[in-house]
Formats: structure tokens, sequence, C-alpha cells
């Protein structure tokens, strides 16, 4: 409890900071506007409906490029982690690809996909597959000879080697890797719609910042961050649900 | 010399060499900002640099490239003195907001005998049938809101009965975009019309710059020229219409030398800057331009942040480069 309350009050001293140096004119407060202005104009936001629907469009965004991204990420690291040849044959290619920074990829995406949703959802399953593959091939290869040499030496069938050993070694890492890529898809998300503009906490952030209207700005960013929060404190309750073998310590 | 600022006057007409340098006393810095460097738009800047220009009246010219809506605050704070963009909403939400920023120049437009920017539709699409369409075009509250409501206004819609849209570089994007029937219609520059080009399958329906008016690109000044050093700010003047009335008069493409420079200093090959015509010059904002860009930004929500248009004389100042010209032109309403 007294680390939750640690986490929040960090938080909360930077807020009261801001506040206060807003409004005593320490900091410009047409540029770095109080935050208690930013929740005024966060709500006219709400009450408009816009930040509503720029929230749904994006987390919805996010879910499906997430789940698309980790399920493939998944299923091809535990393929390649178990299968040699085809890791050989894969892995600098995949090697290269993740080199490339995934938002140069977006106009590609949008040749392949055209405009909409799409682009923007194959940009962040992209940047979640990479952590997720690499998390689970990488795991799957370093599960101890000896867990499996035990295995076989009771008969398992492979499908139970799968879900007895392979799975509960590598799931400690898939999850912590799952959660950095659901962080690195909402700045992918953001960054996306942003460039294909129109909808999205992305588009309400940049063009509130192009209009210089920054109370509207901030607004974005800030439930950007929460959703932030949110989106990977799910990942880890998730994980925390599946593995309950590996309560972190402390 | 003619300086009118009714709007469709003629760009002023001056000699080449006009108006002569009148060197600073001492040195000055001065920190002026560009949104990028392939854009004719900054020619007048960038040909000053590499003329000499600057240099003749004893400003010591830093170029930084800055997107329009970061320049804002560097300009009101000091950091920044002249800041060289579209003239876009957010310069007139800045000033609202208590901002000391002027609009104190115009750069060109496109000549009305060969603009090809324009709403480009497939052929059959009519002005009409866009009511209601989703439409490519650039950033919100850009000046190309101000055609495209006065075109939209004689079919009796306007900017708000249209969902506009921005789509990713390369321009490419915009065509892709139509040919697929992702968008209706599509905005182009006068650089991206080329893209458009194939007149059996797109139509123009009317240029997004209109000609006889310089509001496209344009400099602001922060106070450090508009109050602290008014000398500075008006030798800038000084030097940037010179560029204007020496090298960037009539078709100035057509002139080898001209071109090769263009060309260098824009670091493009001359084969850009010669895919679309010359421009006209014309450093004059006119009476009326600021009323009638906000009227037009005015139909889309969420575009303009106060309640109360601001007029000519919270926007425009006129000063320093009618100092620049000996002249005095009438304080704006």
């Amino acid at each position: 409890m007294t680390y939750i309350a640690l986490g929040v009050l960090v938080p909360v001293l930077f807020f009261v900071w801001w506040e206060l140096a807003a409004r005593t004119g320490a900091i410009d407060a047409r540029i770095f506007p109080a935050p208690t202005t930013i929740v005024l104009e966060a709500w006219e936001l709400i009450q408009a409906g816009t930040l509503g629907t720029a929230v749904f469009e994006t987390v919805w965004r996010l879910l499906l490029g997430f789940a698309i991204g980790a399920v493939i990420g998944f299923c091809l690291g535990v393929f390649m982690g178990l299968l040699k040849p085809l890791r050989a044959a894969l892995e600098p290619s995949l090697d290269a690809l993740y080199a490339i920074p995934n938002l140069t990829l977006l106009p590609i995406f949008i040749a392949l996909f055209g405009f909409g949703d799409a682009p923007l959802v194959a940009l962040i399953a992209l940047a979640v597959f990479f952590y997720v593959w690499i998390g689970s091939m990488t795991s799957i290869i370093r599960v101890p000879a000896g867990y499996i040499e035990a295995a076989r030496s009771i008969g398992v069938s492979p499908f139970s080697m799968f879900t007895h050993v392979y799975f509960p070694a590598i799931l400690p890492t898939v999850m912590v890797n799952a959660r950095v890529g659901m962080v690195v898809a909402i700045t992918m998300a953001v960054a996306g719609e942003y460039i294909i503009g129109g909808t999205g906490l992305g588009y309400l952030i940049f063009n509130s910042a192009q209009l210089f209207v920054n109370g509207w700005m901030y607004a974005g960013i800030i439930v950007v961050g929460v959703i932030g929060v949110i989106l990977a404190g799910l990942v880890s309750l998730v994980g925390r649900w599946v593995i309950p073998w590996e309560r972190p310590r402390g | 010399m003619s300086y009118d600022l009714a709007v469709d006057s003629p760009a002023p007409a001056c000699e080449s060499g006009y108006p002569e340098a009148v060197p600073l006393a001492d040195s000055t810095p001065l920190k002026v900002s560009v949104p990028g460097t392939g854009f004719e738009g900054i020619l007048p800047v960038l040909l000053a640099l590499d003329k000499g220009e600057f240099e003749a009246e004893n400003l010591d010219v830093e170029l930084i490239v800055l997107p329009a809506s970061e320049s804002l605050p560097a300009l009101s704070r000091g950091n920044l003195d002249i800041a060289c963009s579209a003239p876009t909403a957010s310069v007139f939400n800045a000033i609202s907001q208590g901002f000391d920023v002027r609009w104190i120049n115009a750069a060109y437009y496109d000549p009305a005998d060969n603009n090809t920017s324009g709403l480009y539709v497939k052929n059959g699409t009519t002005v009409a049938d866009l009511e209601g369409a989703t439409i490519a075009s650039g950033a919100a509250g850009g000046p190309s809101d101000y055609p495209l409501a006065a075109m939209f206004a004689e079919e009796g819609f306007g900017l708000a009965d249209v969902t506009f849209t921005t789509l990713p570089a390369p321009a490419d994007n915009k065509r892709t975009a139509l040919d697929n029937d992702v968008v209706k219609a599509v905005t182009a520059t006068n650089t991206e019309a080329v893209l458009f080009s194939d007149e059996k399958k797109y139509t123009n329906l009317g240029p997004i710059t209109l000609s006889g008016e310089p509001y496209n690109f344009s400099c602001f000044a922060g106070p450090t020229v508009i109050i602290d050093d008014r000398a500075a700010g008006v030798a800038f003047e000084r030097a940037y219409s010179r560029v204007i009335n020496t090298y960037l008069q009539g078709d100035y493409k057509a002139d080898p030398e001209v071109l090769s420079d263009i060309a260098r200093v824009m670091e493009v090959p001359e084969e850009a800057v010669t895919a679309y015509p010359s421009l006209t010059w014309d450093w004059l904002p006119r009476e009326g331009t600021v009323d009638r860009l906000q009227k037009a930004w005015r139909e889309r929500p969420d575009i303009l942040q106060y309640d109360t248009d601001l007029t000519e004389a919270q926007v425009v100042d006129r000063s320093l480069v009618g100092e620049a010209h000996g002249v005095t032109f009438p304080a704006s309403e």
C-alpha cells in the first residue's frame, strides 16, 4: 500500500508544482497552462464528445494491433525457438526489419492496406510483434536442457512438452516483453495518427499544437499517459494471473 | 512607386536594387526561422543570405528551421526575432492569447494566368458533389481554407459540411487516395499539381491560392524587432524587399543565372524549380486579408479559439516594411 501511495505521490507533487508555477507566473501559463486549466479544457472536449471519440479510436486500434502483433509474435517466436532451420531461415530477415524504425514503414502499409484504420493497426501490430517474437524465441532457446530431458524421460507427448515445460518457462519473459510492447504500441498509435491525420488522440494532440491550442494539446498528452498506465498495468495484471509462480520480489 | 493596400492592386513595382542598403552602425544578430529550405516561399530570405544582402545591412542572420507553431513561443519570448511561415490560425490563436507577434510582410501569389494549384477531383465530380465528402488537405487552419470557403459558398455549403483529412508525405498518397475513392477531392499546391496533370482522369475545380492577394506566406516578428530594435527589423525588410525587386521579378525562372541560384539555395534540382511557373512576388499585406482568413476559419469548428475576430491592427504591422520603403501606411483598424 505504501508503494502504491508513493507511485501516486510523485505525479501529484509534480502537478502541484506545475499548478503553483503557472499560477505565480514562474512559468508562462500560455505555453504551460496550469493543470486545473487543462482539466477544464479537457472537460470541454469531453462535453463536445471530441475526447471520448479520440480515446475510443486510439484504444480500439491499440487493442486490435496489440492482439494481432502479440499472437503472431508469440506463435512465430515459439516455432522459431523450437525449429532451428526455421530460425536460420527467418532470423536475419526479421533482425533487419527490426532495425528499421517502424514509422518509416507507414507509407508501405498505406500502399498495402489503403487508408483508414488498417495501416495504423498494422503499424501497432508490427511494433508489438517484434517485442513478443524476440521474447518468445529467446526464452524457448534458453529453456534448460535438464527440463526437457526430464520430461522426455517420463515420455511426455510433444503437446504436453509444450504446455508443461516450454510454456511455463517462457511465459515470464513473454509477459515482460508484451508489457514493453504495449507501451511502444501507444507511441506508434499516437505518431501514426499524427501522420494519417483526422482521428484519434495523436491527431488531437498534434492538431492542437499546430493550432496553438496548448490546453487541448496537454489534455491529449495526459490522457495518452493515463492510457499507457492503464494498459501496461492490465498486461502486468494478466501476467500475474497467468504466471502466479513468478510474483515479483519486494 | 505604388503602394496600394487594396486587394487585387498590383504588386508594388520598385526598381532593381531598391531599397538601397543602409548598414546598421553595429553588426546585429538576427535569428530567423523558416519551416524548411525546399520551399520557394522563403526565397527572399535564402537569396538575401546567399547574395550578401543581410551583410550589406550589417545584419548577422542565423537561419533556423522550425515549424510555425513551435516558432510562436520563441518569437514572443525573444528567443527568435522573425519567423517566416504561412499565416495560419495558430498565429491568430497565439495573438489572441497575448503573444506579441505581428505579421510584418507578405511574399507571393500564384499568377492568375498560370495557377496550377487547386482542388483536384476525378473527372465528373463537381463542387456541389463535395458537400458531405472527405477531402485530403494540409493541416487544419491553413490559408487554403480561404479560397475553399469561397468555392463552396458558391454552391451553398461551407467548410463545416466537408470532412478534412491529412495524408502523409509523399504527395503521391493524395493521388492514391483519390484514385481509390478514399477521398473525393484533394488540395494540391503548385508543386504537387503535376501529379494531377492527366486531364483524362482529373479536374481542377479551382485554385487553392488566390491570385492577386499575397496571403500564402509571410514573415512574423516578435517584440525584439517590433519594439526593442526596430532598426534591425527595418534593415531585414530592406534586404527582403531588395531581393524581391532585384531577383524575383517577371518570369525570373527564365533567367538561367537566377534559376541556378534558386536551385542551389533551395537545394533542389533546377527541374523542380521550373516544374511550376514563376510566382508573383509581393511583399505588401493587403487590407482585409485578416478578416477574410478569419471568416473562412470560423466556418470550421475548433479552429479559432476566441470569440471576437481580431482586428487587422492586432495582427498586421506594416510599419517596418513601410519604413524600409520610406512610406507611412495608414494605421490598420
